[in-house]
């Protein structure tokens, strides 16, 4: 790592440790959000692209939305403000997806109308602090990005594991692990992404606080 | 270090008990079911001792030859399934067993969940025909012959016939069409290592001679299969308005119930796993009922031939608490000083 570089981070590693929904904060693997969608329905490349868009189109859109609404509003209506507008948005959202899925929407199930009381989508709100819109903005797009990458990796890991194919493309004869398309399969597998996401994230902060020792 | 100053682990005396009576089980195994049985045991094993390493490797803990525990797993797993199994199986079936069940939560007696019911219930639900379906007895040494075509028939068991176990008989409300001498001795397709009660019953009095396992929560879940299984039979022919007359069938019935589905290899080689055993007695008794109505649940009303396992995963998830909970019991007797 290049020492400016090492010099940023070590002096932003707190801030970027809050603020980075991608990598350091990821929602799903620090924080535990977005949960149900990555560990039952998505168990192949198709059904993530479909949940994936469902969020994309859900969650910033709710977020910039409820927060308009949420600086008329008291800080007790809160709870109510957000879950309303995620399905008031989700009404327009199921249009959309119905018109670009079709019946590939049936792979999702439940899970898609479910996403509207998704705490990915509706935490925002325990927050008292109001937020800006552009604030809203950035951040729903950064959740949403962290989100999708947790379920691209795992919807394809189930797909390798559980039909030995990936994106419908025959990779290997033979499922390794079928029990990986089930929700069991889903648990012990995130369970698994996690421990080496967060093995990751702890090995980048002690490479950066090394490399702030070894600075001139 | 030299062997005299070598610590052992403190389950290592245990283990080894635990894996000389599995080692009758793989005798007898190999008896019906030829020589692939210890190539899967064998498998089974190096799998469970590379998966220790790899275990020991990612906690940066130093790697311990005495704790065996993962070896009992390895061959636990491998004696509730059919002969035909195939390697990859029982390789998948072991990982899961020691890294997520075993190691993940800690190691040794740490874990929450039975590792040998998770890497068997993984199995199943992975693969629920391979695991379901069991060759006969002795069918190895019928198609064994000189030739290689015949080596290989006797070490694939290719064109053996595969049939359900005698759960599936009861399930369909029917008795099975095995005699009770059949039964005791393991002759009738089933898991290759847990249809042996004589020898089963022969370990568990070993164990408990060696005092390696308790007889509170075998006992109290044998005693509740056995009263729930007398009271409600699965046997279409017994009904309520038959008793007293039925009372025969019925004991039938319980001895079938006992016997097949390796619900006797649970209670002597599962259940008084130290891990997830409750310390307290009272909390043992409450353990091996609730397994029972656990197990005979999953048998009435589930599809797999060893319900047991499931219902076993489902009581572990409450049986940390049993000692909790007995253990304040006196705290809130009349006269006792609360800290």
């Amino acid at each position: 790592m290049k020492d400016d570089r090492v010099r940023y981070f070590a002096e932003n590693m707190d801030r970027l440790s809050r603020r980075d929904r991608v990598f350091l904060n990821n929602p799903v693997i620090m924080q535990g959000l977005g949960l149900a969608p990555i560990v039952i329905p998505a168990n192949s490349v198709m059904s993530a692209a479909v949940l994936a868009m469902g969020v994309l189109l859900l969650l910033t859109p709710t977020r910039i939305i409820a927060t308009l609404i949420g600086q008329h509003v008291g800080f007790k209506m809160r709870a109510v403000v957000y879950a309303l507008t995620a399905g008031v948005v989700f009404i327009a959202v199921a249009y959309i997806m119905e018109s670009l899925f079709g019946t590939q929407l049936l792979s999702v199930g439940i899970y898609l109308p479910l996403l509207v009381m998704e705490p990915l989508i509706v935490k925002r709100f325990e927050n008292p602090q109001k937020e800006r819109i552009v604030t809203s903005f950035k951040k729903g797009i950064l959740t949403t990005i962290g989100f999708c990458l947790v379920l691209f990796i795992m919807a394809a890991l189930r797909e390798v594991l559980a039909l030995g194919t990936l994106g419908g493309i025959e990779i290997f004869r033979g499922p390794l692990l079928p029990m990986a398309s089930m929700p069991a399969g889903g648990f012990i597998l995130l369970g698994v992404v996690a421990a080496i996401w967060r093995a990751a994230v702890n090995a980048f902060k002690k490479n950066v606080s090394l490399g702030v020792k070894k600075l001139p | 270090m030299s062997r005299q100053t070598r610590t052992l682990h403190e389950g290592y005396a245990a283990n080894r008990d635990f894996i000389a009576m599995m080692l009758p089980l793989y005798l007898m195994a190999f008896f019906y079911y030829g020589p692939r049985v210890l190539a899967l045991a064998l498998i089974a094993v190096i799998t469970a001792r590379i998966s220790d390493r790899v275990a020991a490797a990612l906690r940066r803990h130093r790697y311990d030859s005495t704790e065996n525990s993962s070896v009992v797993i390895a061959l636990a797993i491998v004696l509730m399934m059919p002969a035909t199994v195939r390697f990859r199986v029982v390789i998948a079936a072991v990982l899961i067993a020691v890294l997520v069940a075993k190691a993940a939560f800690g190691g040794w007696q740490s874990y929450p969940f039975n590792p040998v019911a998770v890497g068997f219930c993984a199995a199943t639900v992975s693969w629920p025909d391979e695991m379901m379906h069991y060759p006969a007895p002795l069918n190895w040494m019928l198609q064994s012959s000189a030739s290689f075509d015949g080596l290989w028939k006797m070490w694939t068991f290719d064109g053996a016939a595969l049939v359900e176990g005698p759960s599936a008989t009861l399930q369909a409300g029917g008795l099975p069409k095995i005699d009770m001498w059949s039964m005791l001795l393991g002759n009738y397709a089933g898991p290759l290592g847990a249809t042996c009660t004589v020898v089963i019953i022969a370990c568990a009095i070993f164990l408990v001679v060696k005092k390696r396992m308790s007889l509170v929560a075998p006992l109290c879940f044998l005693a509740t299969v056995a009263l729930l299984v007398f009271i409600f039979p699965r046997y279409s022919e017994i009904s309520f308005q038959t008793l007293p007359y039925d009372i025969p069938q019925r004991l039938q019935t319980v001895a079938y119930e006992l016997l097949g589905g390796a619900m006797l290899f649970a209670a002597v080689f599962l259940i008084p796993e130290p891990g997830t055993l409750p310390k307290n007695t009272l909390s043992r008794v409450i353990y091996g009922v609730l397994l029972g109505v656990a197990a005979l649940l999953f048998r009435y009303f589930g599809t797999y031939e060893l319900g047991f396992c499931f219902g076993m995963l489902i009581v572990n998830a409450v049986s940390g608490y049993f000692d909790r909970a007995i253990a304040q019991r006196p705290a809130r007797r009349k006269g006792v000083i609360q800290p």
